[in-house]
């Protein structure tokens, strides 16, 4: 029960990954990269999770 | 190269970032820190650790291959740098994220949520040397 768990936790967090955009190195570098082809969308998946987890872990 | 600016997918992805790592908490008492997941299932203590520790890279494995059947379409993935870069790299962030004890999502959303003072150091720290590297890689040495 606890695997089937642990599998389904993985499982949103990787499907959060792959919305997000976060799986490609591409998009990853280019947040860090302000002074050529800036792309902010890492601010913007630090900021989704940091409000769930903000809220969560205080529930949880 | 150029990626495009994605504030709506990628804030809802976000929130299945932290809503995987508050349920990872909630049913485990966990902290959801990916590197460290990863270098647990390596150096296991023992089967209980090892065992969840697996299970969730087996769903976060899984997840691409969902959204394909769902949407039907695979995720974008670019890699603009060298098979050997990333080796490096890989070596290179492996050997901070445990020295810093952390990673970008135990430091940047587990600890950050949780106010941790060390994350609020780590993540500043490691946000800035990634764009320092970027820059001086991309226009100092024009790679």
């Amino acid at each position: 029960m606890k695997l089937l768990y642990a599998l389904f936790t993985g499982l949103v967090f990787g499907v959060g990954i792959a919305i997000s955009g976060m799986m490609d190195p591409a998009k990853v570098l280019n947040f860090f990269d302000v002074a050529g082809s800036w792309d902010p969308s890492l601010a913007f998946v630090m900021g989704g999770a940091l409000v769930l987890t903000f809220f969560g872990y205080r529930l949880a | 190269m150029e990626t495009d600016f994605t504030p709506f997918t990628s804030f809802g992805g976000g929130l299945a970032i932290g809503l995987g790592a508050v349920l990872l908490m909630l049913g485990l008492g966990r902290i959801l820190g990916a590197t460290g997941i990863m270098s647990g299932l390596i150096f296991a203590e023992n089967r209980v650790e090892f065992g969840w520790r697996a299970a969730m890279v087996v769903g976060m494995m899984l997840a691409p291959s969902l959204l394909f059947a769902v949407t039907g379409s695979m995720p974008e993935v670019n890699v603009p740098v060298s098979p050997t870069m990333i080796a490096i790299g890989g070596v290179i962030v492996g050997l901070g994220a445990s020295l810093g004890s952390g990673c970008t999502s135990g430091h940047g959303v587990c600890g950050l949520s949780r106010l941790s003072v060390r994350s609020l150091v780590a993540v500043p720290t490691f946000m800035a040397t990634a764009a320092i590297t970027v820059f001086g890689i991309r226009h100092v040495f024009g790679g």
